[in-house]
């Protein structure tokens, strides 16, 4: 059992009668990456300040290492905060050399000079920044300066690293370079908490994943639940999950559900809802299979349906995503190149396709 | 025309010479003014931080009075100064009109709100992330407060050097408070006069009116010597200022 380093307990958060966050129960544990993952205004940064103490809670509790950070003053308090750092969207470097930005936590924690001396370089390796040490911290470019962060950070030792949109205003190459970086930091066993409105940042660095919207948390979980059985709309549609239907519950018994959407009837695993009831239903791109029409049908596929291929546009170098239509009925399905290209397959051929049963998925509102 | 020159030519003489009169003068105007600024900054750019780091009720309010006391008349300053310590004043008992301390006094209050309102600009003008950075890196708020004056040192230093620049320049103040006394001393190369309050500012009026060209074009140019000085550092300061930012 991993211990817990933070833990959020019914925390809400209102500025000037606005509420910014409400009810968040949220759990970090040791040595675990979360990625805090919604859209601008979500309240990811008021939870990472919250989280850093620099604001508190209008409600709730907070607890470090198992303490209630609230009955904490002085020494103790100093303590748990110098246990924590966190990075900025947009890092300010202090003026003076990139050495003395590094230095500075190690510094005012009253490290001898050797031991920052040996730590600072240490810390400027990990980043890639060993050659800046001696350079001017305000010479440096936007990705340099976040780099120097992070070693200013990480350095420290810290037990819990937050970092605030840590590739958001960065370009694809930088950001791919801080990934590394953030994985390196993993490897040092510190907890990171990361903050992104990228679902395939939050997806590739995430042990788990926490989603957000509009102050309250929508689902924590692995990468994998979220992406695969995602509990709201909002969190299927963040995740990727371009399918989504509204439908009338036209049948439903132990085994199976029946959802009608417009003339299109869809058998999906059984779930509580009773006949004629309104439900959200959605599956992933990828889940959507076609089918060859010149071999007979396996009769474990259900749900086929033909339709039209009204566009085609790639996903990365081996995928294409196909926008298929069947009436009113749209469907987005992504599958490889080369499948593609066996089936020849182009705008205006018709299909078969199937909507895997066992991948369609319920959504809450 | 021709007696500017020589009065020039022997302003230049009495400062090469070392005039004994000329350099007590000097020393009197220097050993003020630099004590009034050191005292004031001394004051100034802690209260500053404390300004800019805390909110309390009437904050704007005094804000506007710092901003005005940057524009105070030295001639009223010296009398108010004067009002207060004259023998039937409040501060009367402790004798101290006309000497070199009421003058540094007269001149503190000159200097206190430009050095104070110029730094707490300097001050605001750190962005909020620096001190939320110190802060995450673990900072106490006095340590955190020493990385924004370094990041505002500039700013701050200006300030310093726009109230040395002002001290400098105004005569009103320590002309009322002072009184512009030189006395007689005898020496074995016979009597000359030396400065008790009478300053580089307050001398040139006096000079001038009694009719000693020479003495006073000496006196001016020491002064704007010193001024000159003053501002080519401000203006150093202002160019480093704007490289860094």
């Amino acid at each position: 059992m991993r211990h817990s380093i933070v833990r959020l307990e019914g925390v809400s958060k209102r500025f000037s009668g606005r509420e910014v966050l409400s009810g968040i129960n949220l759990e970090i544990k040791e040595g675990e990456l979360m990625t805090l993952l919604g859209p601008s205004g979500a309240g990811k940064t008021t939870l990472m300040r919250i989280i850093n103490l620099f604001t508190r809670p209008s409600e709730g509790k907070l607890y470090f290492r198992g303490e209630d950070v609230a009955k904490m003053s002085g020494d103790a308090l100093l303590e748990v905060r110098r246990s924590m750092v966190m990075v900025f969207q947009k890092p300010m470097m202090f003026s003076g050399s990139v050495f003395d930005n590094v230095a500075y936590g190690l510094k005012i924690r009253g490290y001898s000079r050797a031991e920052i001396e040996r730590r600072v370089r240490e810390a400027l390796r990990l980043v890639d920044m060993q050659d800046y040490a001696e350079r001017g911290a305000h010479t440096l470019s936007g990705g340099e300066a976040q780099r120097v962060a992070f070693a200013r950070a990480v350095v420290i030792q810290p037990e819990l690293l937050l970092l605030d949109e840590p590739t958001t205003s960065l370009d694809p190459i930088s950001e791919a370079r801080v990934h590394s970086i953030i994985n390196k930091i993993k490897g040092l066993g510190i907890s990171v908490v990361l903050t992104t409105h990228k679902q395939h940042e939050a997806i590739a660095l995430g042990d788990r994943v926490a989603v957000l919207k509009d102050g309250k948390l929508q689902q924590v979980g692995t990468p994998q639940e979220v992406i695969y059985t995602p509990r709201t709309r909002f969190v299927a549609e963040f995740t990727g999950m371009l399918n989504i239907y509204e439908g009338v519950v036209e049948e439903s018994n132990g085994a199976e559900c029946r959802v009608r959407v417009g003339d299109v009837v869809l058998s999906m695993p059984a779930f509580e809802a009773s006949r004629g009831e309104c439900v959200c239903i959605g599956i992933r791109p990828e889940e959507v299979m076609l089918l060859r029409s010149d071999v007979p049908l396996n009769p474990r596929h259900k749900n086929v349906l033909t339709g039209v291929v009204n566009e085609i546009s790639p996903q990365g170098s081996a995928m294409l995503r196909l926008r298929l239509s069947r009436g009113d009925f749209e469907v987005s399905a992504d599958i490889p190149r080369h499948v593609a290209e066996k089936m020849d397959i182009r705008e205006g051929s018709e299909v078969l396709f199937s909507l895997k049963s066992s991948c369609l998925r319920r959504l809450e509102e | 025309m021709e007696y500017l020159i020589e009065g020039i030519l022997r302003a230049v003489t009495l400062i090469v010479t070392l005039d004994p009169y000329v350099i007590s003068v000097a020393k009197v105007q220097i050993a003020v003014s630099t004590s009034a600024v050191i005292l004031a900054s001394a004051t100034a750019v802690p209260l500053a931080v404390l300004f800019s780091f805390k909110n309390f009720p009437l904050k704007n309010f005094l804000l506007t009075l710092i901003n005005t006391g940057m524009g105070l008349p030295p001639v009223v300053v010296g009398l108010v100064v004067f009002v207060f310590f004259m023998r039937r004043g409040p501060l009367g008992f402790l004798d101290m009109i006309y000497t070199r301390e009421i003058m540094v006094i007269a001149q503190y209050i000159l200097a206190f709100p430009i050095i104070l309102g110029v730094s707490i600009a300097a001050i605001n003008a750190v962005s909020i992330g620096v001190r939320e950075t110190a802060y995450t890196l673990g900072a106490r708020d006095r340590e955190v407060a020493v990385v924004v004056i370094k990041e505002a040192a500039f700013g701050i230093l200006t300030g310093i050097l726009a109230g040395a620049g002002r001290v400098f320049a105004e005569v009103g103040a320590i002309l009322t408070v002072g009184g512009n006394i030189a006395y007689d001393i005898a020496t074995p190369e016979g009597i000359i006069n030396i400065s008790k309050t009478r300053t580089l500012s307050t001398a040139i009026p006096l000079e001038t009116s009694q009719g000693d060209i020479a003495a006073a074009i000496a006196f001016g140019l020491i002064l704007l010597t010193i001024t000159f000085v003053l501002n080519l550092l401000v203006s150093f300061l202002r160019r480093r200022a704007s490289i860094e930012a």
